[in-house]
């Protein structure tokens, strides 16, 4: 696998996101400093999306970098989270922005990437957000449609509190 | 007598440690394994920290000069970030003595994995050539300033001091030393304990690499060329040539392989480095906005105040991802406390290693799971 130079215009890949978006007409697209395209999705929309885009020829944004994150502009407990992309395909970087509140639930992204878990612990952690399955409600269904994600294990979950102590110490040493 | 022998059921491998100077106490972590017959059931991190932890880490400690760690990366990745804030130029001569600096701490990160993984195979002459090879990259590296000094190449806009006499001195005796020991310890890589305890050991395919968001050397022996240096180069790495080592395998073999490509490949760099260094103005560049920015540094965090200035932090952010020894770096520069901005590591690649090997060990042999922790960069 090597990294091309497939051009792709980024309005194609805002309209691509915006089939994957129940209502298209809000999507909101930047350029960043460097660049990158920057779109803004909904919560509900972020697997789907996310699906969309690993998946896809052209564009196969294989690679899940990171989640970082900034305070959002609706009030004080609002915070955008940016998912970073990147498409070797493409050899193009994406950024897709999902605005929420501390402590919603958010879906999680480990049924794409299992390497997700641990940026996503992070937001728990900063942020105290929920990252579960968003599993499909049955028919009639009214309850909870939210189900736990399941998918990280108990000692994984443990190693996470060991690694935040152990990188807080190295950071602070 | 036959005795009885007891099979331990647990056993906890120690990262290996960096610390900032010698014989100085470091944070320190592990991951301890469970074992049912030999085979790991489950591995868990740990860290030192606590009282209770620190018995726990008994693993190998090599040579005190194997373990000092400079802050210059750091400071080098947070000086391109505000630079990038700034729109700040910094002089070709400057970027290319960064280039050079890069080059110097992934030589030494690799040199000490190698030390590390050479070791617990026991093949003592190629350690000592590593020893050798590492001694040499961090007399090259004491040539420079000290990151917090005016005078370095750490600072944002640089400051332009040349390099002198001892600079070239060592640099040619790196150039003129380390190629021949590396390829000593290449033809190790044909010794028959070695492939026996390396070849289809800990192996990882790309996809469970892409899924695991794994990078570096890593990445590139499952056999992806993607290295940063080429797709997002910073400094003077778009007018240096050099080639990416990949592997087939994604074992044991082809991340220390990668690693042992890679620093050959890294002295080819420095020479071309020294080869184009352009001549030094001694002029002072750091900028005044710099100066008074009252900047502060705890860890890996940078914070500077630019509020009485007509710089603000563009809606969208600044971001910069650079290819570290271990795998894509992501900084950002991020509104702090108080009107002040803070320049933060957002992505440590050693991370991404670590949880991967949480889920990869499980099932390996106690053996074979040691190797494979000590194949990966993880702090």
């Amino acid at each position: 696998m090597t990294a091309s130079n497939q051009e792709v215009d980024p309005d194609e890949i805002v309209n691509f996101i915006g089939e994957s978006v129940s209502e298209p007409g809000t999507l909101r697209s930047t350029t960043t400093e460097q660049g990158t395209l920057r779109v803004e999705i909904p919560a509900t929309a972020l697997v789907e999306v996310c699906r969309s885009l690993k998946d896809t020829a052209p564009y196969y944004f294989l690679h899940f970098s990171r989640i970082s994150d900034r305070k959002g502009a609706g009030g004080k407990e609002a915070v955008e989270l940016i998912y970073h992309l990147y498409s070797f395909n493409l050899d193009r970087r994406l950024q897709l922005s999902v605005k929420v509140d501390r402590g919603s639930n958010l879906p999680t992204l480990r049924s794409l990437w299992s390497g997700a878990a641990w940026p996503e612990q992070n937001c728990v952690r900063r942020f105290n957000l929920k990252f579960k399955n968003r599993a499909a409600p049955a028919a009639g269904a009214t309850g909870n449609e939210w189900a736990p994600a399941g998918v990280v294990s108990d000692s994984l979950e443990e190693s996470f509190e060991e690694i935040f102590r152990f990188r807080e110490a190295v950071d602070n040493w | 007598m036959v005795k009885n022998c007891e099979v331990a059921e647990e056993i906890t491998v120690p990262l290996p440690v960096i610390r900032r100077q010698p014989d100085s106490a470091a944070p320190r972590g592990g991951i301890r394994l469970s074992l049912s017959a030999q085979e790991v059931k489950e591995a868990v991190f740990v860290s030192g920290c606590g009282q209770s932890g620190a018995s726990d880490f008994n693993g190998p400690d090599l040579a005190p000069e194997l373990a000092s760690e400079p802050l210059g990366p750091t400071q080098l990745a947070q000086a391109l970030v505000l630079e990038q804030f700034l729109d700040l130029e910094v002089p070709p001569p400057e970027q290319w003595l960064r280039t050079l600096y890069f080059e110097l701490v992934r030589l030494r990160r690799h040199t000490h994995l190698l030390t590390v993984g050479f070791a617990q195979f026991g093949l003592r002459a190629a350690l000592t050539e590593l020893l050798f090879c590492h001694r040499l990259v961090v007399e090259q590296l004491e040539v420079f300033p000290a990151p917090a000094s005016a005078g370095s190449i750490f600072q944002p806009g640089g400051s332009r001091r040349p390099p002198d006499t001892e600079f070239y001195r060592r640099a040619a005796t790196l150039l003129e030393s380390l190629p021949a020991r590396l390829a000593e310890v290449e033809d190790f890589f044909e010794h028959p304990v070695f492939l026996d305890r390396t070849r289809g050991v800990g192996e990882l395919e790309i996809e469970a690499a892409l899924d695991w968001n794994i990078t570096g050397p890593a990445l590139r022996a499952t056999g992806v060329d993607w290295d940063l240096r080429r797709t997002a180069p910073c400094c003077k790495y778009e007018a240096v040539d050099f080639k990416l080592p990949v592997g087939n395998n994604g074992d044991l073999y082809d991340r220390f392989l990668v690693r042992l490509k890679e620093m050959q490949q890294s002295l080819k760099i420095v020479e071309q480095v020294l080869e184009q260094l352009p001549e030094f103005e001694a002029v002072d560049n750091v900028p005044e906005v710099i100066r008074k920015a009252d900047c502060n540094s705890q860890g890996t965090s940078r914070e500077c105040n630019f509020s009485n200035t007509e710089f603000q932090l563009p809606e969208t952010g600044i971001s910069l991802a650079l290819e570290a020894s271990c795998g894509e770096q992501g900084w950002e520069l991020e509104a702090g406390e108080k009107g002040r901005l803070v320049c933060r590591l957002r992505r440590r690649p050693g991370i991404y290693n670590l949880q991967l090997l949480l889920n990869l060990l499980p099932g390996c042999s106690a053996a074979e799971a040691r190797a494979t922790i000590n194949s990966f960069e993880t702090v």
